[in-house]
């Protein structure tokens, strides 16, 4: 068992213009001191002890070595037999400190043997001599498809496209250089991405769109897990905090939860069973009725239509797979955009990397960025096109009584687009298409964090109210200048917490009283959470209205409670959770995780930051997964 | 009187066939080492058994007596409830005050509770169900389910046609706590921590009242709402 104890010490690199021939690295033990020496050359990275280890002594007049190596799973360095060991937040993760030629000859063995890439800097009195690396001198070919043109309009988006083909190509060879799966996410989405760009519905602009969040998710992602590696000197990192080492350990760690959901809902098919019910007749056959008159007891939405449609629940098949390939998100670090999703690109802030340990930054918050991407999808399934003028009056005229629904698809267009109609109009009795489409237009951003809400608390949180609003009220506190959003954050709130209570009588009145209750209880235990009193004051003084926000609301919970929700795919979302509870905080041992989503929910509940416990989570979520 | 807090308390509802006020009991029994205190929370009370030598079987302590607690629920002239931190207390109080032969116990029906709270939920949910199972021999006779609102899963009300459930715990749904294991027999228990949890126990004995589970006895019922209408299960 390896452990994380010894504190952070900072690793400084300095070369000049002067001295194009020399460079310098030097160790501290505190920031500040780091800081009080900096020049404008200076790189500089933290590193993490490992058993103890002092910062690496460097200003010896005798030779020493300083060997970095990765990526690699912390556990296999049971073993240490090295004057100092450390962790690194870069993609090369871990250094270790030699100081004779026996140690340099068994980390270069251990570095072989995991088929790590490597560094070793021999150092006298901190001038670094020449560097000799390892498993990174031959060069990756490109994969020609990723190297071919794209597709689309083309002349003022020349810059644009041609950024994109170089970043995804550049990309895709840094991670073949480090012995990263490339294929399963840049290929993929290279090929879907260049499909996307070739639809003649696609507007130029939106196209352009497309290709800009491509670009910056990309030049994100390449320098934030590329840069400090092969070589280390040759390529500083933008982030000056971490400029030697770079963040590629952190980046993986948010690549791997996110593809880890992504490969559930990838195989859980929700797009495409939806769909598949255009060939399911309407409930019930001989004489449908709108599914919004059903009540919540009826044994229709028990019996889980959307996952009956098929005997049991499977994944897809390589020909399903290829027929409706998925576009994979890419993923960076932003502090700007902060926890942000697109179709294309997921970004987390910057601070999850020291604080993630913790509810105010914790990872989990990413499964709410994911599920509006999946709520994206299935909503521009169900709802009209609203460029087009005959597909608002085609579910219009859905909604009409006299009009018999040619499917269970029609009846759930029918339900979803009433659902949102009815959500800020509950008494209106009649509407024009022009209006429909107005309403939607309006509205359809709040239906979708309402359908997202509830998705991400009865998926993501295993309806368990209790940790989902400590989750989302704490995370909230981090971001400023909301006061005035806190109305609709409880109307959401209470939307997620009701799916457990729609069959219930007196149901909204009991979820208010719910909200009520865990709010004040979360207020206890972090009481310098801003938001959380204005919320309890809210409720208790307006409950009316968010009982009649909820009423209004309660289409939509239903839609994702009987029709998306299924027990089989929460069960899948579990799977792994004993593993992760077997570990032990800053510790690596043989046991790698199988649940990226049960570690982080396990391991964020620390009420104060620790880089620490933080960059522990980060390593098991980058290298010791096994998915 | 302090009574130990939490104190986790099992018993049951007891009737009887005529008047019997366990209270005029007890203090009859005041030089038997019996005492009770009526508490704030209307018809509960609570009542302290002193002795010189274990009445469960516990470790003993040298040279200190032995002090058990009850709570105490009057409802009407004819029904109680009674529980202390073991079952086998109850029966020894019961004993100590001559009214053991005197007093029956109620029905629940836990099947209906269970069927209705599945299909229909209300303001409890339930956080545990005890049933036996029918049908398949010795091989398999019995089954639990826990969470914190067991009716809700479907895969529970997939099952509950082969269940026959005898012991249920309820939970306030909105107020988030467990407030009352009950039997089939009107065994119950719940946790004491103050005047709030006594509430809570009797909201939820209403609930099962009102809802028709809980059957004290038809011939009386009338006569406990003309007795005392606020202060009943009814």
């Amino acid at each position: 068992m390896l452990r994380m104890v010894g504190g952070t010490h900072f690793l400084v690199f300095r070369s000049s213009i002067a001295e194009p021939d020399r460079s310098y690295v030097y160790s501290y033990d505190r920031f500040d001191d780091a800081l009080a020496k900096w020049d404008a050359h200076s790189r500089i990275s933290p590193i993490f002890a490992l058993e103890g280890a002092r910062p690496p002594k460097l200003s010896a007049n005798e030779l020493c070595w300083l060997f970095f190596l990765g990526p690699i799973f912390p556990g296999v360095l049971a073993e240490l037999e090295f004057s100092g060991a450390y962790l690194t937040l870069g993609i090369l993760n871990v250094v270790l400190f030699c100081t004779t030629p026996q140690q340099c000859d068994t980390a270069r063995a251990l570095a072989t043997s995991l088929n790590a890439i490597w560094e070793e800097w021999p150092v006298t009195g901190n001038v670094v001599g020449r560097v000799a690396t390892g498993q990174c001198a031959e060069p990756h070919p490109i994969a020609r498809e990723l190297l071919g043109p794209i597709r689309t309009p083309t002349l003022p988006f020349l810059p644009t496209i041609r950024e994109a083909q170089t970043l995804l190509a550049t990309t895709y060879g840094r991670a073949l250089l480090h012995n990263l799966p490339a294929d399963p996410i840049l290929s993929r989405f290279s090929k879907v991405f260049r499909q996307l760009l070739d639809q003649s519905d696609l507007m130029a602009v939106e196209k352009l769109a497309y290709l800009v969040t491509t670009n910056v998710a990309l030049s994100r992602h390449l320098w934030q897990t590329y840069s400090g590696s092969a070589s280390i000197a040759a390529h500083p990192c933008n982030l000056s905090t971490n400029s030697l080492l770079a963040i590629g350990t952190a980046s993986l760690a948010l690549q791997n939860l996110a593809r880890f959901l992504e490969k559930i809902y990838e195989n859980a098919r929700l797009p495409g069973r939806l769909a598949h019910l255009k060939n399911v007749p309407p409930y019930p056959a001989a004489h449908p009725i709108p599914l919004a008159n059903l009540p919540s007891t009826d044994p229709f939405w028990t019996d889980t239509p959307l996952f009956k449609c098929e005997p049991s629940y499977l994944p897809p098949t390589a020909e399903e797979a290829a027929q409706h390939p998925h576009l994979p998100q890419l993923t960076y670090f932003s502090s700007r955009d902060g926890f942000r999703s697109t179709d294309i690109s997921l970004s987390a802030p910057l601070e999850v990397i020291t604080g993630c340990n913790t509810p105010f930054w914790t990872l989990h918050t990413l499964t709410h960025e994911i599920t509006h991407t999946l709520i994206h999808s299935l909503m521009g399934q169900l709802l009209p096109n609203l460029t087009d003028s005959n597909s608002i009056q085609q579910t219009l005229d859905l909604l009409r009584p006299e009009t018999r629904p040619a499917s269970l698809h029609d009846q759930f267009r029918a339900f979803l687009t009433y659902a949102i109609w009815k959500m800020n109009s509950p008494i209106e009795e009649s509407i024009t298409a022009s209006e429909l489409g107005i309403r939607i237009r309006r509205d359809a951003r709040d239906a979708d964090e309402v359908l997202t809400h509830v998705f991400d608390y009865l998926y993501h949180y295993h309806s368990d109210s209790s940790k989902y609003v400590k989750a989302v009220w704490v995370s909230w506190a981090t971001i400023p200048n909301i006061g005035d959003r806190v109305s609709q954050y409880v109307v959401r709130c209470l939307c997620a917490i009701h799916s457990n209570n729609l069959r219930r009588d007196n149901g909204v009145s009991i979820t208010v009283d719910t909200l009520h209750e865990l709010l004040t209880t979360v207020r206890k235990d972090y009481p310098e959470a801003q938001y959380l009193q204005q919320a309890i004051d809210e409720l208790a003084r307006r409950r009316d209205y968010y009982i009649r926000k909820l009423n209004d609301r309660a289409l939509l919970v239903k839609f994702v409670r009987y029709v998306l929700f299924s027990e089989d795919l929460a069960r899948e979302m579990a799977r792994g959770r004993e593993t992760v509870e077997s570990l032990k905080s800053q510790s690596f041992g043989d046991e790698r995780i199988t649940n990226p989503l049960a570690f982080v929910e396990q391991w964020s509940q620390d009420n104060e930051l620790s880089p620490i416990r933080s960059i522990w989570m980060l390593q098991y979520l980058a290298h010791g997964s096994t998915q | 009187m302090n009574l130990p807090v939490p104190l986790h308390a099992t018993g049951g509802l007891y009737n009887t066939k005529s008047e019997v006020r366990l209270l005029s009991h007890v203090a009859q029994h005041a030089d038997r080492g019996i005492e009770a205190t009526v508490l704030d929370v209307h018809g509960w009370s609570a009542i302290v058994l002193h002795s010189l030598t274990p009445l469960i079987p516990e470790a003993p302590v040298e040279g200190q007596d032995y002090s058990y607690y009850f709570l105490f629920r009057e409802s009407g002239l004819q029904r109680f409830l009674l529980a202390s931190t073991d079952t086998k207390l109850v029966d020894v109080l019961l004993d100590r005050l001559g009214l053991r032969n005197r007093v029956g116990k109620p029905a629940i029906s836990i099947s209906k509770l269970v069927s209705e709270l599945s299909s229909d939920p209300a303001e409890y949910s339930m956080s545990a169900v005890h049933a036996r199972i029918e049908g398949f021999g010795q091989a398999l006779r019995s089954a639990a389910f826990y969470g914190n609102d067991v009716g809700e899963a479907a895969m529970f009300r997939q099952l509950l046609p082969k269940l026959t459930p005898h012991r249920v715990t309820l939970r306030h749904v909105a107020r988030r706590r467990e407030v009352l294991s009950a039997s089939y027999s009107a065994d119950i228990g719940f946790t004491y921590s103050g005047g709030t949890s006594l509430r809570d126990v009797d909201s939820a004995l209403r609930f099962l009242s009102k809802r028709g589970y809980l059957d004290w006895d038809a011939s009386m019922a009338a006569h406990a709402e003309d007795g005392e209408p606020d202060g009943s299960y009814k």
